[in-house]
C-alpha cells in the first residue's frame, strides 16, 4: 500500500512539473500565436479583396462586408471544405457582379506534394474574376467550368471548387 | 550491438549518425520519415524538431533515472516526452507558423515517435547526463540528415526542385511517384542499401 502511494506521488509529482512548464510556454506563445492568427487572417482578407480598405464583419467569423471609401463594394466569405484528407478552410472576396476577386486557403491538411498544392497561386490564381457558373473543374462540366484541376489531387481540388461554388450560390441566392 | 567497452562520449554521438542510425538501422520513428520527406525543407524543419525533443527528453530522463521507480517508468517518459513535443508544437506555432502548418499534425505526433521512446527506454534511463546528452544529439542529426536527405532525392526527382528552388527546367516531367507513399519507402530502401554496402566495405578494409 504505501510503495503504491509512494508511485502516485511521485507520478503525480512528475506530471505537476510537467504541467507546470507547459502552463510557462503556453503563457509566453499564446499571445503570439492568437496575434499571428488575427494577423493572418486580415491579410488574407485583403489579399482576397485588394481594392477594399475596410472590412466590416457581417456574421461573425464567416462573412465581411468589403468597403471602400465607406461604400460598399462586395464581401469576404470563410468557408469550409471536406478535402482528401481533414478540412480546407477558403477564404475568398466576391465582388458586386457576384464574381471572385481572389481566393486564398487559410488551413488544410491535404497530402504534402499532391493535395497541398491547392495554396500555389497557379491553382487559386484560376479563380480570379471568375463569374458563378465558371466555378467548377473542367473535368465535372466541360462546357461551362474553368477551373483545372491540380494532376493527382482531383479530390482536393474538387474540394476546393465546390465549396467556393456553394459559398458564392449562397451569396447570389441571399440578394 | 555487442559492447565490448564502455564506449567513449564521442561514440555516443557518432553511433547514431551511421552505424546505429534511427531511420537505417534502429528503422524506427519510419512514420514521420515517410510522411514528411516529401520536400527537403519540411524534412528539415522535421528533423529540427525531432531533434530538440530528442535531446530534451534524453537528458531529462537520465537526470531523473535514479529517482524513477522501475514500474512507473513508461508514463514518467510519455509524460516528459509529450511536454517536449508540446513546447516544441507551441514554439513553432509562434516563431515559425509557416513551417508549422506544413508540417501540420506530424509535429505532435513525435510524441508517439517509437525512437524517442526507445532511447529513453534502451539508453538515456541507464546513462548518465553526458552520455544521454550525445546520445540524444547524435540520434537527434543522424535522423535529421536521413530525412532530410530522403526529402531531398524525393523532391528532387519528383519535382524537379531543391528546397523549393527550380532546379531542373520546366521540360522535367513530375514523377509524382516519388512524392508519393511509394517514393518514401522506394528511398528508404535504396538508402539503407547504401549504408549496407559502405558499412561492409569498413568492415572488410579494417576488421
Amino acid at each position: 500500500m504505501k510503495a503504491t502511494i509512494r508511485l502516485a506521488l511521485i507520478l503525480f509529482l512528475v506530471c505537476g512539473i510537467a504541467a507546470g512548464s507547459l502552463a510557462v510556454v503556453n503563457s509566453v506563445t499564446k499571445d503570439r500565436i492568437a496575434a499571428l492568427e488575427i494577423e493572418a487572417q486580415k491579410e488574407a482578407r485583403a489579399q482576397v479583396f485588394p481594392d477594399a480598405d475596410e472590412f466590416v464583419e457581417a456574421e461573425p467569423g464567416r462573412m465581411w462586408t468589403a468597403l471602400r471609401g465607406g461604400v460598399e463594394i462586395g464581401s469576404v466569405h470563410r468557408v469550409k471544405a471536406q478535402g482528401y484528407s481533414g478540412v480546407i478552410d477558403i477564404i475568398l472576396g466576391l465582388n458586386e457582379e457576384g464574381a471572385l476577386t481572389a481566393v486564398r486557403v487559410l488551413s488544410q491538411t491535404e497530402t504534402a506534394g499532391l493535395g497541398a498544392k491547392i495554396v500555389t497561386p497557379g491553382f487559386l490564381g484560376q479563380y480570379a474574376g471568375k463569374a458563378r457558373e465558371q466555378v467548377a473543374l473542367r473535368k465535372d462540366a466541360p462546357a461551362s467550368g474553368q477551373i483545372d484541376a491540380i494532376a493527382a489531387a482531383t479530390i482536393s481540388s474538387r474540394a476546393v471548387t465546390k465549396a467556393i461554388r456553394a459559398a458564392m450560390d449562397a451569396a447570389a441566392g441571399g440578394k | 550491438m555487442e559492447m565490448k567497452k564502455k564506449p567513449g562520449l564521442l561514440q555516443e554521438f557518432t553511433k547514431g549518425l551511421f552505424r546505429e542510425n534511427p531511420i537505417l538501422i534502429i528503422m524506427l520513428g519510419l512514420c514521420a520519415a515517410l510522411a514528411v520527406s516529401t520536400s527537403a525543407t519540411d524534412a528539415l524543419g522535421m528533423g529540427a524538431a525531432f531533434s530538440f525533443v530528442m535531446i530534451g527528453s534524453n537528458v531529462v530522463i537520465s537526470l531523473i533515472r535514479k529517482i524513477t521507480p522501475n514500474q512507473i517508468r513508461i508514463p514518467v517518459f510519455i509524460t516528459v516526452i509529450s511536454t517536449f513535443v508540446t513546447i516544441v508544437d507551441y514554439a513553432m506555432k509562434a516563431y515559425a507558423p509557416s513551417l508549422s502548418k506544413s508540417l501540420g499534425v506530424f509535429v505532435p505526433l513525435i510524441v508517439v515517435n517509437c525512437i524517442v521512446m526507445g532511447r529513453a527506454e534502451a539508453f538515456a534511463s541507464k546513462n548518465g547526463v553526458a552520455a544521454s546528452l550525445m546520445d540524444g544529439i547524435g540520434m537527434g542529426v543522424g535522423f535529421a540528415v536521413v530525412i532530410t536527405l530522403i526529402g531531398a532525392i524525393r523532391e528532387f526527382v519528383g519535382m524537379g526542385t531543391l528546397f523549393g528552388v527550380q532546379i531542373l527546367g520546366a521540360w522535367y516531367p513530375q514523377f509524382l511517384f516519388m512524392i508519393l507513399p511509394p517514393g518514401a519507402f522506394l528511398v528508404i530502401g535504396f538508402l539503407i542499401a547504401a549504408q549496407k554496402r559502405i558499412a561492409d566495405r569498413r568492415k572488410r578494409s579494417a576488421p
